[in-house]
């Protein structure tokens, strides 16, 4: 009996420990609903395990904020999108609540796995995954998510794996939002694979690419091949309900926005420009995801019209939403609020995402 | 006369950076600097010129004027069935590329033969550096892959050269597509990370990743019997399955017409218990009526998959490219009705639900929003 016991307990350690840590906090208040925002690659969650950020690992709001260190203004993507104006001049307020997550330790499955594995815990009010100590209870909710966390909600809507969430009456709701999605993977998880010193063609990047690019399990699992390989088995471009894409001007554009305007945030700006030079882009589709930016991308509303381009096993539900002038890392922080991001009650600001996602993505 | 020289001279160049300064800045004294070019590494594709300082382009117009974004058309099919635009081949990938290097336009590339390698069929990689403007093939100098399973550390790789003799694997002698296979057993059960690997004089060593499934197979399969029948105004299509261990299933399908014209996608999932069992796919009929085309209709690329949902992951068995024929429908026999989704939703639980009374506070005050700044009536 002491022997079941035991053995039955090593299962349960064995099956939890495969999970790595995910975190949920409630950010910013709100009246209208709650909206569940999950970031890209990066290791919010895990102080223990390598690449753990920090920026966002110890600030829910980090990964989503125009940080102030690279030169930015501090405005929060978060908060924009949860924000909407009357034509009376009064607001509307939507609650945010942060997952955070292990993007960097682990492939992009197993990240959804906890991810989606915690929005369950939100969904019943329970605690299984240890992402919800005060039981904080949401049983519908929309989702925002970024990079990354475009693979993530998109194999949680493509599996069915959580009815509790996606099947009927389960707690996500409408259409989720992704700003500059990996929907399909990212050219640079493959272009930079081999960047490690002595093998690096980029050999001005190696200082930098080293901490900041995708040598691990999230960058690899986020390859083209990797994920065109779980859309053809069926987990990867098959939503059943529409997902609203804000993509990029694609090419340079969406490596350093052509270096059209002056965004104070020359760290990311310079960086992704690099890159770009390095692993080379252009105009066409293959560009999709070389900053895990969708580009003109090739993931489609069914009919290939909208906009997007097609491919065959992205069958799902794919809406061209917003073409955003605004680079990756512009993407997710909104550099552009200060000074296009404003917005009223009948539209929004392209050049600035999170305007859009706050007057229009309900 | 040389002290005059000097200082007309230092003028001279003191002026000419005043005017550089002036020209870099005059637009914009807050842009940040322009991404610093390396050396010109070789760009696979063409690349849009970039504009000096002073040359820059304007935002497009639609970037920085207030717009209404489009809203999707309402969804009209289940989430078992899609619209196929195109065939596609479950188990497969597309190839990876990079570029080979500084002041190369030619890419390397790599493919895994097969996405889902159903053991004890040999995990097959290929390499190939193709010079993208002739579309021609060159050679690869000491091409090599390795394979790991995905999460283990670099002491896990199994290494083995690649070759092109047409033979373990590789289908062409000399046509410049290196193949490696291997065939390593249940200790790479899982995800496997792969790589290409070759070695350029100036520039050291290249690396292209890839990823694959090695499994020993969902432990069902597909016994070839099929049934199909139009009822209630859709097409249901029913597979007989073996199933070694009681499990959740799922069966994807892709229906063509008489001359492979796309039509839908299509899935099912169900537990199965051990036996000899059926799993019914439901078509639903708009997408055939919508299509516009008759029948008899193919049942291809057909996959069935152990789902484990605990994991959320799965173990594929084989694709089977054509699994069944139906009987020669037509289109008009279809429902046109478009699927409405139930709304069955329970009592809603939000912030302000007395059950949530002890929710923590938000982080920061309604007050802190710094948004509240950017709004304009």
């Amino acid at each position: 009996m002491r022997l079941s016991i035991l053995i039955a307990s090593l299962v349960v350690f064995a099956s939890t420990a495969e999970a790595n840590k995910t975190r949920l906090d409630i950010v910013w208040g709100g009246t209208q609903g709650t909206v569940v925002f999950i970031h890209g690659k990066g290791n919010c969650a895990e102080p223990t395990l390598g690449s753990f950020d920090a920026r966002c690992g110890n600030d829910p709001r980090g990964y989503w904020l125009n940080s102030t260190s690279d030169g930015g203004d501090g405005h929060d993507f978060m908060d924009e999108a949860t924000i909407k104006v009357n034509a009376d001049g009064s607001l509307r307020t939507w609650e945010a609540i942060a997952v955070r997550y292990d993007g960097e330790n682990q492939g992009f499955w197993s990240a959804t796995n906890d991810v989606a594995s915690c929005l369950q815990d939100l969904a019943a009010g329970t605690n299984t995954t240890g992402c919800n100590p005060s039981l904080v209870r949401r049983t519908s909710f929309g989702i925002v998510v970024h990079s990354e966390g475009g693979a993530i909600i998109d194999r949680i809507l493509s599996t069915g794996f959580w009815p509790k969430l996606t099947g009927t009456g389960g707690a996500i709701l409408g259409s989720p939002v992704t700003s500059a999605g990996a929907l399909a993977g990212a050219k640079s998880a493959s272009a930079l694979f081999g960047v490690d010193g002595a093998s690096n063609f980029c050999t001005t990047l190696v200082s930098w690419v080293a901490g900041w690019a995708l040598k691990n399990a999230g960058g690899q699992s986020l390859t083209r091949g990797s994920v065109i390989g779980e859309a053809r088995n069926g987990l990867a471009g098959k939503s059943p309900r529409w997902v609203l894409k804000v993509t990029s001007s694609g090419g340079s554009g969406s490596c350093n926005n052509n270096s059209v305007d002056g965004i104070a945030e020359s760290v990311n700006d310079g960086k992704l420009g690099i890159l770009c030079g390095c692993v080379g882009f252009s105009s066409s589709d293959d560009t999709d995801g070389v900053l895990w930016q969708l580009d003109t991308d090739p993931t489609s509303n069914p009919a290939a019209s909208n906009g997007g381009k097609l491919r065959a096993e992205y069958t799902g539900m794919y809406w061209h939403w917003v073409s955003s002038f605004a680079n990756h890392s512009h993407n997710r922080n909104d550099a552009y609020v200060s000074k296009y991001g404003y917005q009223t009650s009948t539209a929004c600001f392209p050049i600035s995402p999170g305007t859009c996602v706050g007057q229009f993505a309900r | 006369m040389k002290r005059r020289w000097f200082v007309a001279g230092a003028l001279l160049v003191l002026g000419a950076l005043a005017l550089l300064f002036y020209l870099l800045g005059r637009d914009d004294p807050a842009r940040p600097p322009v991404p610093a070019r390396i050396a010109a590494p070789a760009l696979p594709r063409e690349v849009p010129a970039a504009g000096s300082a002073d040359e820059l382009p304007t935002p497009p117009a639609d970037q920085v004027a207030p717009f209404v974004p489009d809203s999707p058309p309402p969804v009209v099919l289940p989430p078992e069935t899609q619209q196929l635009t195109e065939e596609f081949v479950p188990g497969t990938t597309d190839w990876e590329e990079v570029p080979l290097g500084d002041g190369r336009r030619e890419v390397i590339r790599v493919l895994p033969a097969h996405y889902n390698v159903i053991a004890p069929q040999p995990i097959v990689l290929y390499l190939e550096i193709v010079d993208p403007v002739t579309g021609k093939r060159i050679d690869a100098a000491l091409p090599r892959a390795r394979i790991k399973p995905f999460d283990a550390g670099d002491e896990a790789w199994i290494a083995a050269a690649m070759h092109d003799d047409g033979r373990d694997g590789d289908e062409v002698a000399g046509d410049r597509r290196y193949t490696a296979s291997f065939q390593p057993g249940p200790k790479l059960y899982g995800r496997v990370l792969a790589e290409g690997v070759v070695e350029l004089a100036n520039a050291g060593v290249r690396r292209v990743p890839q990823a694959l499934i090695y499994t020993s197979g969902p432990r069902a399969r597909l016994t070839g019997r099929w049934r199909d029948e139009a009822k209630a105004g859709h097409l249901y299509l029913s597979a007989e399955v073996v199933v070694e261990a009681a499990g959740t299933f799922t069966l994807m399908a892709q229906l063509v017409g008489p001359a492979r014209q796309p039509i839908a996608l299509v899935r099912a999932a169900d537990k199965l218990d051990a036996g000899t069992r059926w799993i019914t796919l439901r078509v639903w009929g708009k997408a055939i009526r919508d299509a516009e085309i008759d029948g008899p209709y193919e049942v291809r690329n057909v996959l069935l998959r152990r789902d484990l949902p605990e994991r959320g992951d799965y173990d594929p068995g084989p694709t089977i490219l054509s699994a069944h024929h139906t009987r020669p429908y037509r289109a008009t026999e279809f429902s046109d009705a478009a699927y409405v989704e139930p709304t069955a939703r329970g009592e809603d639980i939000g912030p302000d639900h007395p059950s949530q009374r002890g929710n923590p506070p938000p982080l920061h005050g309604d007050a802190e929003r710094p948004s509240r700044q950017s709004i304009r009536p």
